[in-house]
């Protein structure tokens, strides 16, 4: 191999690629998912009516007791307000893992019978923790680094055929032709989302791998939270008496004069204040201005808004990356790009293994990096597939719903990984891609007549379409992974 | 009449049998690496000193500063055709990043 710029690039490219492309593929696959959290909520809680009434503001002392028994129960619980995305006032915590929401009747605060679910949600932590907690957004926030330096080896790389490349895509070319246009196809036109994305991402992260003090520090202060010098700290904290809130409806009306008619997005109940935030759909810049107010008496404690330049420069990056102002055309925009970053990563790590397997495909290290690619690439759509079916599958009076619904996740992602490694190990590669992908296309099909068969009143045609657009995402994602499969 | 071949010029078999340079790139890679991460841990470590505003203004761009530095100083240490002039450049900013936080001005 010569030593040129290109070559050394390429080889950067392709080890720097692989090793974070695989947990890269679930990032992007789980950040489309979280573009469309609040609607997958609503396909996953069928028994929500899909219209309501108008929203008042005399309802929110309705969810009060159930507020307070959370807060005696050590939580932070907050209320969010009904918008265009999501009609209803939904009681939300966040219990280490995901965010459980309970959805309430806007008009009424009625609680609404609706199965627990851990929601779509889901899909938002695992985008940003993997569900590991810190190591689990250090290790994303160090894949989001290589991402940007995979970027800038594939740019030099690409550089002089960066326009002719966009123009072909040969799928009955040779195998290893035909993935690499697909992975050029699928990387070039979205460039510009990718970099944003893998920049901003990083960036909103930075606290876990560039903190403002030494690393020394840094790891002291980690060891002094976690291990605590008095004596032994509970883990659940112990129910405690909460004195009772006052009406919202003031509050909300009070903030509202601040923040704008219409522009609060959630109001947060933490022991010494209640926050009144601004809605995230306001607008571009992720503000989170607030209005706090005193739990006893309900006056003014504080407006809190950051309003320096670069603390606006930071809320562009996450109001771009969280797209929570976008209407839903952008959102789809933002989800087909996610989606072909996700099948930029997939081609990547094929040619990756297509390239190296006459050369090394008998060693040990590179089997398992075979089953470890079956395992995220195939297995990954098929846990989040498993996830939408238990939704509808397990019983609705199940306990602990919600953390049943994430085992099946992820016994289904390990079940397939394990097979995806399995089949490597045993050097029949090739059949456990196609098990598996037949597997996500028997899934994805099935997921509609699934659908039909346990939404209580399903009519033709329904308002919101979100039942309709989710089955319809997974119908083509069978198709194609059927294809695929079949091309093998 | 056969051209005589001189013993110095390698064979086709011996040619085949050279080191292939991986070896010497992931050493290269490792040493982009930790400078790029060095000058971007000292970047933020030293940008309440120099950066605009309060604490909490200048730590966060200095981590914007950070992110964006570190993919380009790792690919400047290890992209250049003399490894020693890219490692130079990374070091530099490096040093840089470095004397930003111990120097008192």
């Amino acid at each position: 191999m010569q030593d040129t710029l290109r070559t050394r690039m390429g080889w950067l490219h392709a080890w720097v690629g692989f090793a974070a492309g695989l947990v890269l593929f679930c990032v992007f696959a789980t950040g489309c998912l979280a573009m469309f959290d609040t609607e997958l909520t609503r396909w996953l809680q069928p028994e929500v009516p899909p219209q309501t009434g108008q929203f008042s503001p005399r309802s929110l002392d309705h969810v009060l007791p159930a507020v307070q028994d959370l807060i005696a129960q050590g939580e932070k619980p907050f209320i969010t307000l009904p918008s265009v995305r999501d009609p209803y006032l939904r009681l939300q915590h966040h219990d280490g893992y995901e965010f459980l929401t309970v959805p309430y009747n806007p008009q009424t605060g009625d609680r609404l019978t609706a199965r627990a679910t851990a929601g779509g949600t889901f899909f938002y932590n695992l985008h940003y923790t993997m569900r590991s907690g810190i190591y689990g957004e250090t290790i994303i926030a160090l894949a989001g680094l290589a991402l940007l330096v995979t970027i800038g080896s594939g740019i030099i790389i690409h550089l002089k055929g960066l326009v002719s490349d966009l123009t072909l895509l040969r799928p009955f070319a040779a195998r290893l032709r035909a993935w690499l246009d697909v992975h050029v196809v699928a990387s070039v036109p979205f460039l510009p989302f990718i970099i944003l994305m893998a920049y901003s991402g990083t960036f909103i992260r930075a606290r876990t791998l560039f903190p403002p003090v030494s690393y020394t520090t840094s790891i002291e202060n980690t060891f002094r939270t976690s291990v605590p010098s008095g004596p032994e700290v509970p883990e659940k904290p112990t129910a405690r008496p909460v004195a009772p809130l006052p009406p919202l409806a003031p509050i909300l009306s009070e903030a509202e004069q601040t923040l704008g008619a219409g522009q609060v997005g959630f109001i947060l109940f933490l022991p010494q204040s209640i926050l009144v935030s601004r809605t995230d759909a306001s607008g571009p810049l992720l503000t989170r201005e607030h209005v706090d107010f005193s739990p006893i008496d309900s006056h003014v404690l504080r407006h809190v808004l950051l309003p320096s330049p670069i603390t606006h420069t930071q809320q562009l990056l996450d109001g771009l990356h969280y797209a929570r102002w976008t209407g839903p055309g952008m959102r789809w925009l933002y989800f087909l790009s996610g989606a072909m970053g996700a099948v930029m990563f997939a081609s990547g790590s094929v040619i990756f293994l297509m390239k190296r397997r006459r050369q090394s495909g008998h060693r040990l290290v590179f089997r398992i990096a075979e089953g470890l690619a079956i395992g995220s690439i195939a297995g990954f759509p098929i846990a989040t597939l498993g996830f939408f079916w238990a939704n509808r599958i397990l019983p609705v009076g199940l306990p602990d719903r919600p953390f049943a619904e994430g085992h099946v996740f992820f016994a289904v992602w390990a079940l397939s990984a394990l097979a995806g490694l399995g089949w490597s190990i045993l050097y029949r590669p090739f059949q456990g891609w196609k098990i598996q992908l037949c597997c996500l296309a028997v899934l994805g099909l099935l997921l509609t007549p699934l659908d039909v068969a346990t939404r209580p009143g399903i009519t033709l045609f329904h308002v919101p379409t979100v039942f309709a657009a989710t089955d319809m995402v997974a119908l083509v994602l069978a198709l194609i992974s059927f294809q695929v499969a079949r091309r093998l | 009449m056969l051209p005589e071949v001189p013993t110095e010029t390698p064979s086709r078999r011996s040619a085949s049998r050279a080191p292939s340079p991986a070896r010497r790139w992931l050493w290269r890679a490792l040493l982009g690496l930790a400078l790029a991460w060095t000058a971007a841990h000292f970047i933020t470590l030293g940008s309440p000193k120099w950066g605009p505003g309060a604490r909490h203004d200048a730590t966060i761009f200095g981590q914007m500063i950070a992110i964006a530095a570190f993919p380009v100083l790792l690919l400047v240490a290890f992209g250049t055709r003399s490894p020693l002039r890219g490692s130079i450049i990374a070091g530099a900013v490096c040093l840089v990043a470095i004397l930003a936080v111990t120097l008192r001005f």
